[in-house]
């Protein structure tokens, strides 16, 4: 058991999470990962347990699983002040970066060398997507949850020939999940 | 005006972006191609290798990207802060409600539904990505399809970083296509 120490003001907490966020290239895993070492075991802000139960929230909240887990870890330690200073200090480093490479990018982009490496690009990213999906479907496949995998077929076949806007399917299948879950749980519940 | 259509269209993206950050691209696809008719389907292509390589969420930088070419950096802004809104008043409602998510079991099958149906308009997303980017025109690009391939093993089957083969997919881009 890790004993927590005092915990930190506004300021230093926007510091903190704004430098977490400027040096975690790589996505999700990383920063997460050096969140943990900051918060857990440098600064001992928070328990590991404590920790860990932001991050298994953070995925069931909507949007980028990182900003969450920053939120969440905020609110735990400031309350909803420090809340709105996590998310803003993960936010500004790659909205400010993005924004710049954007408009430069707007810029060059009818520049030749630029136009050949953004064709390149391309191609690599039709891959990155193409890799990730068929990952997903294969981890899918390999539960044998059938009913979930008729899910995928059923939603992905119909879409091939009736145009449906993504919002609704996507709501449709959390109201489906909803009943989905309430049917199990009243099953585990008479048992 | 622009600026308030592009916050509620990111806070509805935000709303929906669900397990990993690949499930803003259906969305995106839908809002930003199919009905405001913001971006073509070549810049949205752009929009992936730039959100990948860059430090941040993957998602967060796609609405980012969609926000500063549509309306310069304020849209960027507003366009970020649309998308985030979500995820702070939902985070702040679940954590002052309950902060033990794992004690309900029950929601695990709430998102493997939806998961479910997320892969598949990501799936219809990815079709459409590989078509645009080795169908460009009329014909097919060989060239793309090589480095579309050899990215996809690269990624696939020996799990090298995607930020590294998509600056590997770049240099490829211009040696190859400027000789």
């Amino acid at each position: 058991m890790t004993r927590e120490t005092e915990r930190p003001g506004l300021f230093k907490l926007f510091i903190t999470s704004l430098l977490l966020s400027l040096f975690a290239f790589g996505g999700g895993s990383t920063i997460i990962a050096m969140a943990k070492r900051k918060y857990v075991d440098d600064q001992k802000w928070i328990s590991e347990k404590e920790f860990m139960d932001r991050i298994t929230l953070a995925q069931a909240v909507p949007g980028a699983t990182t900003i969450n887990t920053s939120i969440l870890l905020g609110h735990y330690l400031r309350g909803a002040k420090g809340a709105l200073v996590c998310a803003f200090a993960t936010a500004i480093p790659p909205v400010v970066i993005i924004s710049a490479i954007t408009g430069i990018y707007m810029v060059i982009r009818s520049n030749a060398v630029v136009m050949n490496a953004m064709k390149g690009m391309r191609a690599g990213a039709a891959a990155l997507v193409a890799s990730v999906t068929i990952s997903l479907i294969q981890s899918l496949f390999k539960k044998k949850d059938w009913l979930m995998a008729a899910l995928f077929v059923i939603i992905f076949v119909t879409i091939q020939f009736v145009r449906i806007d993504t919002y609704i399917i996507l709501l449709a299948g959390l109201l489906i999940g909803i009943i989905y879950a309430v049917v199990e749980w009243r099953k585990n519940d008479i048992h | 005006m622009i600026y308030i259509d592009l916050f509620l269209s990111f806070m509805k993206i935000g709303l929906l972006t669900y397990g990993g950050g690949y499930s803003v691209i259906p969305l995106i696809t839908e809002t930003a191609i199919r009905q405001k008719q913001w971006l073509t389907t070549v810049e949205m292509a752009d929009m992936i290798p730039i959100s990948e390589i860059s430090p941040g969420p993957f998602s967060l930088n796609c609405s980012t990207y969609v926000g500063m070419k549509i309306a310069g950096p304020l849209g960027s802004v507003i366009a970020s802060l649309g998308f985030l809104f979500p995820s702070l008043v939902i985070s702040l409602i679940l954590a002052k409600l309950f902060i033990r998510l794992n004690r309900f079991k029950s929601t695990d099958n709430v998102f493997k539904t939806l998961n479910a149906c997320i892969l598949a308009v990501l799936l219809q997303s990815a079709v459409q990505i590989f078509a645009g980017s080795v169908i460009p025109g009329e014909q097919i690009d060989w060239i793309a399809l090589a480095i579309c391939a050899l990215c996809f093993v690269m990624m696939f089957k020996y799990k090298i970083s995607p930020i590294l083969v998509m600056i590997g997919s770049c240099v490829a881009g211009i040696i190859i296509y400027s000789f």
